[in-house]
């Protein structure tokens, strides 16, 4: 009975319930978690693109099969992008560690996992970079809040660096615009020289090496999968669409993800494209080689991005185009708008876009020579060359979701909602601290949408779902906007989890809704053959 | 706790070392004299190196972090200031981060809960942010009267201002306590809050005691112990002129504070207070955002592998007729 | 006085204690963080919590409606299904609750304790049967989004049984390739 003599008082206040982890984040080591990282790259992909160390190997394994001289690896890259890149050398130098970033984090807010702050991940980094490249770190050590390079520091960068979706957030609110995205690129970087990838980002890289797109369409698939949404729209609308492909002599290279080719509800933005291009009678053209506008080689490394990226301007030599549209997503917009010009450019064979309907030249985009697509349907409506009927989407309540790369890395905020107010008549902001610039991550980008990782993602997802479960309890929202073909994939996602019954689409799927075309018949359905709106009993 | 001691250690011994050296080794030379030039000389070229340093990695890619709407269609209204695409714009975007502390701002944010504004923390950081960099700022210009012979009118108007109050004997300058608040502040955020306090390191936690050392110093010596201010001045002339000497009866509670000012010179440079210098140079602001109008050229851009499309109608030539997608051979 | 009229006054009182043990199981700098932001879209964690659990008090003075329980429970363990706690950590801010109105009501009769401690053992149950829940409906959607991926690629499966469409064949070869390439 001695077992029984605490009264039950006492036995209650011997539960612990708390999880604070006493020791200094120094002395606190990763924990590979289940569900919360993805798998490691397989061999053959990384071999596909020439990455280093290509074998099979797995993160939650002892061994991660790393070549011997590792450090050495490590250390010669850390010294040669010090010197190529001034954002890299200043974030390693500036921080105060003030603590403004702390907060701003979806992971962290999601996770209450204090390496999630924005400030402590970039510590991860900044802690070898002052044991090997600052005096005071080499003669204080600890002191001076560094540390040495061991198996367990590159392990806590790989579990914690592709726990950052370089949405750039805490950026907006650092004083002296430490960008996290440019450390966790950086290191990245590191992490690929090794080999340790995940397969969720080298499956893609190999494949849109090769085959022009991330899914590894081939040129017939990705042809065959648009002539069936070809069928659908001429089931919805009785017009039927051709589209080109390859074209040479086109004045137009469309250029979109591929995941809107095959993954629900990206397909209905694609049909979107495929209507209103139609719709403008517009001379332009699909491309099989250039079949990609993300860019997960952006998640590995600066060359591999560039690699990937160079098809684009390739193609829009070769076809002889004008100039270039890109379709809605987000991390390619990062790309296009801040990179690809530098990478692959100039585009002097191409002109500066001028929208053949409306006579409109883009001079925002005068040497990249690509347009958002939401810019260019943006200019047509406000030129009044639409014939729109928004009361097609009155069974939807939009809000919006501004993408992080979009928003933070471009500004792209009115065109969309322009957009949005004018093809849909119940349209919902999300509460201020939630949108624009500063946007929450719907916690899978930077090629963090495997599902392996889920527990991982639905923490990043939080904030997100949280200001989506807002305007949907306060105006009923059921549909969520955005511009972003992961967005489309993982917020579908994210609102199964925390909000059931808000769906989620891309611009354009609403802009085809609404939009009357010429020689249509009486629309008895939206894009997904549900009824319209005044339609349910037909 | 050790992250705060020995930072704390660091600051008390710098002050033993100062009074024991003047005091008792009688070496008003070496710390009226050599160590001051000492520190001027490796603060001016720590500073001109780092900056050197940062210049000599180059800017590869147009990075800035867009908090507002692009300039894109004309009839769409760009934010200017938060999207810069213009120099000008980029420039004016630069002052409101440099001397307004924009981003920083941006966490000051009125908070509704339970039908009540709530101030959230952060503003205080702001808050404190600003007292404390603008009280250092002209409580070091206030000294610039130590090194010129004629104090210029600039240095009496600000004088007057500081003292607006016209308290105490002599005048209380105001900069001289809020700096000290300032400091508190900075400190104790840094203990209370437990998030800041996980991610403070004894680097964090120097600069801010020996900063409040030098300014504690500094107000005992103007209204306590009344320090011979001529005496001082002919030391500091003397510095300036070259022509470096010890006057008499300068007590030595003055060594200990220029002891720790020069601390602070020579650390500056290899710390994180560098962010002086740095936050001019930060690519996530100081660049406008017209990468698409404007060509932004890599100096270290490289050829790199790619997947030609010749390789790829290779490989797909095929299925690529059979499809009907044109080729290039047939 | 009945034990729901002592809860009902005491209640704003029990789910703060209640709001500030359950931060506490989160690292410290975390727990500040729950406890002081108070925006509702920067904490969202933290707003959960206390909206919960004082959703739950207020019940506990009231009827113990099956339903509002069940919202004011799913809402919290939907967020701790996913983050770092085993199941039983995940659902152990319930037993909580008796520490804290034990603190809060030291006065209440043994009839009282033993009306507190089946309300709780029925939140206890409740909990378990919601964090089931959540973890199928997580392992759930793992199993949606790999549909919806493939959303097209399974429409024209379907129709392959009745239609020998080349275009079919191709789709499915192709995608079906890709596939092996990946896996």
């Amino acid at each position: 009975m001695a077992k029984f003599t605490k009264k039950p008082k006492d036995l209650i206040a011997d539960i612990d319930y708390s999880k604070t982890p006493s020791t200094d984040w120094m002395d606190t080591p990763v924990e590979f978690k289940e569900h919360t990282f993805c798998w490691g790259a397989k061999g053959k992909n990384l071999e596909i693109v020439g990455f280093p160390n290509a074998r099979d190997w797995s993160p939650a394994e002892e061994d991660w099969k790393l070549p011997h001289d590792w450090e050495n690896t490590v250390m010669d890259a850390i010294k040669d992008r010090l010197s190529k890149y001034r954002s890299f050398k200043l974030f390693m130098d500036i921080c105060v560690r003030c603590g403004a970033c702390a907060d701003k984090c979806h992971f962290y807010i999601g996770s209450g996992d204090p390496k999630n702050m924005p400030v402590l991940r970039a510590e991860l980094f900044r802690s070898i970079y002052r044991r090997y490249f600052t005096a005071p770190g080499r003669i204080f050590g600890r002191l001076a809040g560094a540390r040495e390079l061991t198996l367990q520091v590159l392990k806590e960068w790989w579990y914690y660096f592709y726990q950052c979706t370089e949405c750039r957030r805490c950026s907006v609110f650092c004083p002296y615009g430490i960008d996290t995205a440019e450390i966790t690129m950086m290191v990245r970087e590191f992490t690929n020289l090794l080999g340790l990838n995940t397969d969720w980002i080298s499956g893609p890289v190999a494949n849109c090496y090769i085959k022009g797109n991330h899914l590894g369409l081939e040129p017939h698939t990705i042809k065959s999968s648009i002539e069936f949404f070809l069928d659908d729209i001429e089931t919805i609308t009785g017009i039927r669409i051709e589209p080109s492909f390859n074209r040479k002599g086109a004045e137009i290279l469309f250029v979109t993800p591929s995941g809107d080719l095959f993954a629900d509800p990206g397909t209905y933005t694609c049909m979107g494209y495929l209507m209103l291009f139609h719709e403008l009678g517009l001379d332009y053209t699909w491309s099989t080689y250039a079949s990609e506008g993300g860019n997960f080689g952006f998640f590995t490394s600066n060359e591999m991005a560039k690699r990937l990226n160079y098809k684009i301007y390739a193609e829009a030599k070769r076809l002889g185009v004008k100039f270039i549209i890109g379709g809605e997503c987000g991390h390619m917009w990062r790309v296009i708008h801040q990179y690809m010009d530098t990478w692959n450019g100039p585009a002097d064979f191409l002109e500066v876009p001028k929208s053949p309907i409306t006579g409109t030249v883009f001079e925002n985009a005068k040497t990249t020579k690509m347009i958002h697509i939401t810019e260019f349907t943006a200019d047509l409506i406000r030129n009044n060359k639409l014939k729109l009927d928004p009361s097609r989407n009155d069974n939807l309540i939009v809000t919006y979701h501004d993408s992080c790369n979009t928003s933070r890395g471009m500004g792209l905020l009115e065109e969309p909602r322009y957009i949005i107010k004018n093809v849909c008549n119940h349209f919902y902001e999300m509460p201020e601290d939630t949108i624009r610039e500063k946007t929450f991550c719907c916690g899978s980008g930077t090629g963090l949408n495997a599902g392996e990782n889920m527990e991982l993602r639905m923490r990043g997802g939080l904030p997100r779902a949280m200001a989506v479960k807002y305007v949907k309890e306060k105006y009923g929202v059921n549909m969520l906007a955005n511009v972003c073909a992961i967005d489309r994939a993982t917020l579908s996602t994210l609102m199964d989890y925390y909000n059931p019954g808000v769906r989620v689409t891309g611009v354009h799927e609403l802009v085809a809704n609404a939009l009357v075309m010429k020689g249509e018949k009486p629309r008895e359905t939206n894009l997904r053959q549900e009824p319209l709106p005044g339609k349910e009993g037909a | 706790m050790m992250k705060m001691l020995v930072p704390l250690a660091a600051v008390i011994v710098l002050i033993i070392v100062s009074l024991a050296g003047v005091e008792a080794a009688g070496l008003e030379a070496v710390f009226g004299i050599v160590i001051p030039y000492l520190a001027f000389i490796i603060f001016v070229a720590g500073m001109i190196w780092r900056v050197i340093d940062w210049g000599k990695s180059p800017v590869p890619f147009r990075i800035p972090t867009t908090c507002g709407q692009q300039q894109s269609l004309p009839w769409i209204k760009q934010d200017k200031l938060e999207n810069p695409s213009t120099c000008t714009q980029t420039f004016a975007r630069m002052i409101l981060e440099v001397f307004f502390f924009r981003s920083l701002f941006r966490n000051l944010k009125t908070e509704l809960h339970d039908g009540k504004v709530v101030y959230g923390s952060d503003k205080w950081l702001w808050l404190f942010a600003i007292v404390f960099h603008y009280s250092f700022l002209v409580v070091f210009i206030r000294h610039i009267r130590f090194f010129v012979g004629d104090v210029p009118d600039v240095i009496h108007i600000l004088e007057a201002l500081d003292s607006f109050f016209q308290v105490g004997v002599p005048l209380v300058y105001i900069t001289g306590l809020t700096l000290t608040a300032g400091v508190l502040f900075l400190f104790l955020r840094r203990i209370v809050i437990p998030q800041v306090r996980y991610i403070s390191l004894p680097a964090d936690y120097f600069p801010l005691f020996l900063i409040f050392a030098i300014a504690i110093t500094g107000i005992l010596m103007r209204y306590f112990t009344k320090v011979d201010v001529v005496a001082v001045k002919n030391l500091t002339m003397g510095l300036v002129t070259l022509n470096p000497q010890i006057p008499q009866g300068i007590g030595s509670i003055f060594y200990v504070h220029l002891f720790l000012v020069c601390t602070l010179f020579i650390y500056f440079p290899f710390s994180k207070l560098v962010h002086m210098g740095g936050v001019f140079l930060s690519p996530t602001r100081n660049l406008a955002n017209n990468s698409r109008m404007e060509r932004h050229v890599n100096p270290w851009n490289y050829p790199v592998k790619v997947h030609s499309y010749e390789e790829y109608e290779h490989e797909f030539k095929d299925k690529m007729k059979k499809a009907g997608i044109p080729v290039e051979k047939e | 006085m009945t034990v729901q009229s002592l809860l009902s006054e005491k209640k704003e009182q029990i789910a703060k204690k209640w709001f500030e043990l359950v931060a506490d199981s989160y690292p410290s700098q975390t727990s500040d963080f729950l406890k002081s932001k108070k925006n509702q879209f920067l904490n969202p964690v933290g707003f959960t919590l206390k909206e919960g659990l004082s959703g739950i008090c207020n019940e506990l003075s009231l009827g113990m409606d099956e339903s509002i329980l069940k919202k004011c429970l799913d809402d919290i363990i939907r967020i701790r299904a996913i983050q770092d706690f085993s199941p039983s950590e995940a659902i152990s801010f319930v037993f909580l609750l008796k520490k804290v109105i034990q603190e809060v009501l030291p006065e209440l009769s043994e009839d009282a304790k033993e009306y507190v401690s089946v309300m709780v053992e029925k939140i206890a149950l409740m909990s378990f049967d919601i964090y089931m829940q959540c973890r199928e409906d997580l392992f759930e959607i793992r199993v949606r989004e790999a549909e919806k991926r493939n959303f097209r690629l399974l429409q024209v499966a379907n129709q392959l049984m009745e239609l020998k469409d080349e275009r079919v064949n191709d789709l499915v070869t192709g995608v079906i390739d890709n596939e092996k390439g990946k896996g």
